[in-house]
């Protein structure tokens, strides 16, 4: 066996090794199964690649766990995510008629140093997953078949990380510290930024429960 | 492709290795796929300790009878579904 082979052969030892201690305890069979199926691979297989695939299910079985959303009656769900989903759709509403009317979103306290027309967009777009991720709890609540695709998920995933990004972040700013209340900035960031990733989480975790089985 | 692989030869144990080969899928495709369809009852497996002494034994895999129905129908609904054997033919 050449240096090179050997070390890739070790190097995938130690990947199996790895999707063994993180493999999730239901999955415990099948992450012995994967490794044990690599001992038996022909000399022209890649052992590597193979061992590659046992951590990457072994941390998706984690990954699922981790996300599984418990046995909630719908209307339980349902409550939890008008909760957080709620408050960000009622200031995207409050965005959307303080601009129209021109009137600043903060009044009284001129923190940003952006029109009325650029604090309309930035706040319209940060609370935007308020209105989008509601209605999509209603329709995957609607019906056990409904189930909200990859794709859309990650649309609501850069929502909430535009929010982050531009609300919650600059929140924790110095200069955003200086001119509002700690209660001020709290109240922000759990409006704009972790109810409704708390909600998209939420919708995740539906999502991944209602999978189909198999193609 | 996997269901094709499986409906091949129904009644025959599979290792995992050569449905990646067959299929050409990844093992990190091909195992949650398996995993899923034994979950659904569509796939039963044992482990078969190896014929080489020191070798650690391997896991195989077959449809069931609501496999293999199942398998039927998905490989009719697609455009190039080829038949496959009843269940009947399996038990």
């Amino acid at each position: 066996m050449s240096p090179r082979t050997d070390l890739k052969s070790r190097i995938a030892r130690a990947l199996a090794a790895h999707a063994q201690s993180v493999a999730e305890p239901d999955h415990a069979e099948w992450t012995t199964a994967m490794i044990h199926e690599q001992e038996h691979l022909p000399p022209e297989a890649s052992a590597l690649s193979w061992a590659l695939g046992c951590v990457f299910v072994s941390y998706r079985a984690r990954l699922r766990a981790m996300t599984r959303l418990p046995d909630l009656p719908r209307w339980v769900l349902l409550m939890i995510l008008l909760l957080c989903l709620g408050p960000p759709c009622a200031n995207f509403i409050n965005v959307i008629v303080s601009t129209a009317q021109g009137y600043p979103i903060f009044p009284g306290s001129r923190v940003l140093p952006y029109t009325v027309m650029q604090e309309g967009l930035i706040f319209g777009s940060a609370t935007l997953i308020g209105p989008v991720g509601l209605a999509a709890a209603l329709w995957a609540l609607s019906s056990p078949a409904h189930r909200l695709g990859t794709m859309f998920m990650v649309v609501l995933w850069m929502f909430t990380a535009w929010a982050t990004v531009y609300v919650g972040v600059p929140a924790l700013s110095a200069e955003w510290r200086a001119l509002a209340t700690p209660g001020a900035i709290l109240t922000l960031l759990l409006n704009f930024v972790l109810l409704p990733a708390l909600g998209v989480a939420l919708l995740q975790g539906l999502s991944a429960r209602r999978r189909r089985p198999a193609d | 492709m996997l269901l094709d692989a499986l409906t091949e030869r129904p009644r025959a144990w599979h290792y995992g290795y050569d449905l990646s080969r067959l299929t050409e899928m990844k093992s990190g495709t091909l195992y949650p796929i398996l995993m899923r369809l034994c979950d659904r009852g569509f796939l039963e497996s044992k482990w078969q300790p190896a014929a080489k002494q020191g070798r650690p034994p391997r896991h195989m895999y077959r449809l069931t009878g609501a496999g293999l129905v199942f398998a039927r129908e998905s490989l009719a609904r697609q455009p190039s579904g080829r038949r496959v054997e009843s269940p009947g033919e399996y038990a």
